[in-house]
């Protein structure tokens, strides 16, 4: 079945609230939302762009309440982009002129109702989503709770979700004004789901990622001749710029008329580079310095064709299976969620194995004529809607292992540090913890799964700017400066807090270094008057 | 590709620390000297005492085989292996104390059956064939040529390998098999001639190496001639039998596996703030071995290349050296990039090496998460410069007390197709045997981590659909504990000691179709199968278990659709 189609409506806060700085960031957020929408949206998602606290005011909502004079009802709200299908339309209204219009007054309730009216016009039958972006800290006018139950009863009838995302978190007790701050709490409790851009390194990044819905490989997951329904998803897999987007090659003529040129495979004999190109070619292996060119038929029993299957060998020590040990992308075993009895098993072995720090290892076939594979599930208990599950690792055969000697670290006395580098070691590594108080992982600064791949969204970002007529580079700095900055080195707090430590370690080193340097020169010297005298 | 420069260390001042480095390091490929005692005791004696590689305890047992049939088979499983292996070796094979001779000094008692070649199936058939009627190349009283042909053979092998003398990238070995333990029969002239020989060839950096057979003159093999030679210490006579056999156990184990030499992939550093960095080795130590796909011209079997080439609709080739426009078709509008701008999408530009971002307990691995197999750092040793060590020490010691690991950037190169990865540095304490032998070698593990775009959440899947999850109840878990205790593989289990059944059978039938044998006959042990008797043991706890569960059906797997029909489904699809 075809996914359904989506019709967004992003709500961007440039009001006087937010300043220069904020409004820039905003709108990078919606940016990146538009943009994803753009690249990986699907091909009738529709969108509408709308600013509010903006200097001047064009929506539908004001047009009518006008005609029946109220003029000054749903005012600095502006329509950039009407709902429409998603293009580079989108993104040109956010890179435009309009854009620029901050510093009116900006009213949640209002653009809100305002979104909700731009989707109830929609006359596709579509999912409809809100996004409000903003600081929430403009204070709106008072608010008529009715007016509010009837606006959050037809965002539940539409089945309309709306996310709300603010740059600072808003609790009880945060300086937000508190109408503006009880509305969005109201609105959490009933229709919306609220995010804060400062818990992520970098939130307008990490809006343009694009997140591949995981399919399920079904399984009977066999231990002896008792089978469980199972599935077996990816759950970490490596996205590339040419996965996530099909990359095309072009030619540009002298004329600069561009046209698309197609990449093509050409084999020629190794011995004759330069030679005709060769058309009737064969499979082959090596065997020593022979090749071994197979058939169809041989390569038919080269490989032993097995049914897919999941096959449990047993349970082991959970501390034999360090990370370091597995080879690459993890998947998650689910139970089937259609049988009750299966979900009930898998709970049962995850909760058994997390009980006795055990893993399960599992020999699987993971299509009908692959080879086999050995696998470490490690337990997993869920919990508030998550499933008990496993995180499937592959494990390596005695052929995957190199097993290559190295020196002890401190086979030489000139290799073991001073009390002085260890202590200074210690110290830096204290000083540039990233997690919270004590070790606290909850607090935790950088998370992987919290961050975009640079060069993913370099191209994003590439894409969007040349979509929207951008100046090169114009909307992207942005991201370089906060980004990029943020995977070159430490942070600067981080940097201050170590510094001093750093700055001694190195001196140690530089000191050694040029002690021996001249205890090497001392001895070349030495070396050489010995041959010197020899001669004489 | 980059080869160990073991220069590098050889600083002017080599302490030992600087020589146990570069004693550690391999060599790029192995010329190799078999050297067979066909004497009469070889091919008469009956029973020969070998060590029983097949098993994890220490057993020798008795064959029926005569020790020169135990050395063919050694050779025929170390010939078999290494041409997999490592295809760049060269290997001779020479025979002493035969009848004729055959060699290019005419000494008499030596037979080469190969000089030092390359391995090919056809080297492989040729020895296989000449080997067959080894018995009968002694001759009566060959015994009584006591050392002499050994000294022939010697310095034969010294002559052959003398032309790598001076190559210190090639390891040189002589492999000996024989079942006489004092070779020169107590004559003192033609003993010492016979350790001058081989002193000759240890300066020629020749490794040597003894496959002691049999039992000499109905007596334990002694250690007193051959332990000289190979500096060996060992306790009582037999055990010297057995620890030598045991040593050359990996040698002639039959496992067929691509050897991946020492050699460091890349030469980075690790930065630590704006001025403290740490020279690093980047070593590759786990990888999926795959079969090696080659394509040959059909007809000539001749190994093809490929290179691309980009084709304009209307069939014009792009020149060569054009550098085509990179593009993307974004609803309906083409976007293009130059090389050059495609080339800065691709690389953030941060620092190249392993940027230091900041440190988090141990407890922050996940298994879960991590795009690909592990790599290796060790510290680069600079002349004989130690500041670099001491600090990566210092952070590994620390590191290792606090149970932290390092988070970083790394960029490998720039322009890197990998563009650049986030990674955590787990220090590796070294780990040795009883023995003294490396387990784990000391440095860190670079575990890669994902990125948003890599991570899917299947697990959430359920919740976001508004259905409910089931979690089992205490007697549920209860019966799942005692399967857990019941299926507990034993202690030793590992992954790595399991050879890859795929690859095995995979090798076999490469090596008999290039053998001109059956590949139909090609059977392969599957160490990967559950263990018949563990599950029989579990048999009860696994019913237990199932019972305490409502039923459940496991659909039948669909049937694949033959290849014929897939291919024209899909055709039809796509008219």
């Amino acid at each position: 079945m075809a996914p359904r189609a989506e019709s967004l409506v992003v709500a961007v806060d440039v009001g006087r609230t937010l300043g220069e700085e904020g409004a820039k960031e905003v709108l990078r957020i919606a940016r990146s939302i538009v943009t994803h929408k753009v690249l990986y949206g699907g091909k009738n998602d529709s969108v509408c762009v709308v600013l509010f606290g903006a200097a001047s005011t064009r929506n539908a909502l004001h047009d009518e309440m006008a005609s029946d004079g109220q003029p000054d009802q749903y005012v600095n709200i502006l329509v950039l982009k009407d709902l429409s299908k998603v293009g580079s339309e989108d993104l040109e209204a956010l890179a435009g002129e309009e854009a620029l219009l901050w510093g009116g007054t900006s009213d949640h309730l209002d653009v809100l109702t305002v979104a909700f009216d731009v989707l109830c016009k929609d006359p596709l039958k579509s999912a409809k989503r809100i996004v409000v972006i903003s600081d929430f800290m403009g204070p709106i006018k008072e608010v008529d709770g009715d007016f509010v139950g009837a606006v959050v009863a037809g965002i539940q009838e539409k089945a309309c979700a709306v996310e709300l995302v603010s740059l600072a978190p808003i609790t009880e007790s945060s300086p937000h004004p508190p109408e503006t701050r009880d509305l969005v709490l109201h609105l959490v409790d009933t229709v919306a789901s609220l995010e804060c851009a400062s818990d992520a390194k970098d939130y307008a990044s990490l809006r343009g990622v694009k997140h591949p819905v995981s399919v399920a490989v079904k399984h009977g997951l066999a231990i002896g001749s008792f089978e469980v329904p199972v599935g077996v998803y990816k759950k970490v897999s490596k996205a590339s710029m040419s996965t996530n987007l099909k990359v095309s090659n072009f030619y540009k003529d002298e004329r600069g008329d561009v046209w698309s040129v197609k990449r093509e495979t050409e084999f020629r004999r190794r011995d004759d580079p330069d030679g005709s190109v060769v058309t009737d070619k064969a499979k082959a292996f090596p065997y020593g310095k022979d090749l071994i060119p197979v058939d169809e038929a041989v390569t038919g029993y080269l490989a032993k064709a097995e049914e897919k299957s999941l096959r449990v060998l047993g349970f082991h020590e959970r501390g034999e299976f360090p990370q370091h040990r597995f080879l690459g992308s993890s998947y998650a075993l689910l139970a089937d969620p259609k049988s009750k009895g299966a979900q009930l098993a898998v709970s049962a072995l995850v909760r058994a194995c997390e009980d006795e720090d055990q893993v399960m290892v599992a020999r699987r076939i993971a299509r009908g004529g692959a080879d086999p594979s050995l696998c470490a599930l490690v337990p997993r208990v869920g919990g508030e809607g998550i499933p008990d599950h496993f995180v499937m690792c592959t494990l390596p055969f005695r052929e995957d292992i190199r097993e290559y000697p190295f020196a002890s670290l401190n086979a030489s006395e000139k290799w073991v540090p001073s009390e002085e580098e260890l202590g200074l070691a210690g110290r830096i590594i204290g000083e540039m913890s990233l997690a919270g108080e004590d070790g606290d992982l909850s607090a935790e600064q950088l998370v992987p799964e919290r961050m975009a791949n640079p060069s993913i969204l370099n191209m994003n970002g590439f894409i969007a700017e040349k979509l929207a007529g951008a100046p090169n580079g114009n909307l992207q700095q942005a991201t370089r400066s906060n980004y990029l900055k943020t995977l070159s080195g430490p942070a600067e707090e981080i940097l201050a807090r170590a510094g001093p430590h750093l700055e001694r370690l190195a001196e140690l080193m530089h000191v050694q270094k040029k002690e021996e340097g001249e205890a090497g020169g001392v001895k070349q010297e030495a070396k050489e008057e010995r041959v010197k005298e020899e001669k004489d | 590709m980059f080869f160990y420069d073991p220069s590098v260390v050889d600083g002017t001042d080599e302490d030992d620390a600087a020589r146990a480095l570069r004693d550690a390091e391999e060599t790029s490929c192995c010329a190799t000297c078999f050297l067979i005692d066909v004497r009469k005791n070889m091919v008469s004696q009956k029973n020969t005492k070998l060590h029983d590689t097949s098993s994890t305890s220490s057993t020798t047992k008795t064959t029926t085989r005569t020790p020169v049939q135990s050395a063919v088979e050694c050779l025929d499983t170390f010939l078999k292996n290494r041409i997999i292996s490592s295809p760049n070796d060269k290997v001779s094979v020479v025979l002493y104390g035969t009848k004729d001779f055959k060699n290019d000094f005419g000494l008499d008692h030596v037979h080469v059956v190969k000089g030092l070649e390359n391995l090919t199936a056809k080297y492989i058939r040729e020895v296989g064939e000449k080997l067959r009627g080894v018995e009968h190349m002694t001759y009566d009283g060959s015994e009584n040529h006591r050392g002499l042909s050994l000294k022939l053979a010697l310095w034969t092998c010294s002559h052959m390998l003398k032309e790598y003398s001076k190559k210190t990238h090639v390891e040189k070995r002589i492999f000996i098999f024989t079942d006489d333990d004092d070779p020169c029969g107590g004559d003192p002239n033609l003993s010492k001639q016979v350790l001058g020989r081989l002193a000759d060839l240890k300066e020629l950096q020749v490794d040597l190496q003894l496959y002691p057979l049999g039992d000499p003159a109905g007596r334990e093999f002694s250690r007193d001639f051959w332990g000289e030679v190979l500096g060996e210490m060992c306790e009582t006579e037999e055990s010297f039998l057995e620890a030598m056999q045991l040593s050359q156990a990996d040698n002639f184990e039959m496992i067929r596996r691509k050897l991946n030499r020492k050699r460091r992939w890349l030469k980075t550093q690790i930065k630590i703030g704006p001025n403290l960095k740490i020279g690093v080795d980047y070593y590759v130590t786990l990888a999926r071995q795959l079969k090696a796909q080659r394509s040959v011209c059909a007809q000539t079997n001749c190994l093809l290349e490929s290179s691309t080439a980009y084709v304009a609709e209307s069939g014009e080739v792009l020149p060569k050296d054009e550098r085509p426009l990179k593009g993307w078709t974004v609803r309906g509008k083409d976007v293009h990039a130059t090389p050059l701008e495609y080339e800065h999408i691709r690389d953030p530009e941060v620092p190249l090496g392993f940027n230091v971002l900041g440190f988090k307990p141990e407890s922050a691995l996940n298994p879960a998460q991590q795009v690909k197999p592990a790599a290796f750092l060790y510290p680069t040793a600079v002349g004989g410069c130690s500041s670099n060590h001491r600090v990566f020490l210092a952070f590994h010691e620390k590191m290792l007390v606090l149970g932290q690991v390092a988070m970083c950037s790394f960029s490998s190169s720039r322009g890197s197709s990998v563009g650049m990865e986030l990674v955590y540095l787990v220090a590796q304490q070294e780990v040795k045997d009883e023995h003294g032998g490396q387990l784990e070698p000391p440095g860190f593990h670079v575990v890669a981590l994902p990125y948003a775009d890599d991570v899917r959440s299947p697990e959430e899947q359920q919740r976001k659909k508004g259905e409910l999850p089931q979690y089992a109840g205490e007697d549920q878990v209860q019966r799942a504990k005692e399967l857990v205790a019941a299926m507990k593989l034993d202690e030793d289990w590992d992954s790595t000691y399991i050879r890859n059944p795929a690859l095995q059978r995979h090798y076999q039938i490469l090596q008999a179709l290039a053998l001109g044998e059956d590949p139909t006959q090609v059977s392969v042990e599957d160490g990967t199968l559950p263990a018949e008797a563990v599950l029989e043991g579990a048999k009860g706890a696994i019913t237990a278990f199932a019972m305490e569960l409502p039923p459940m059906d496991v659909p039948a797997p669909k049937k694949r659709a033959p290849a014929a029909k897939r291919g024209t489904a899909a055709k039809k699809g796509k008219v």
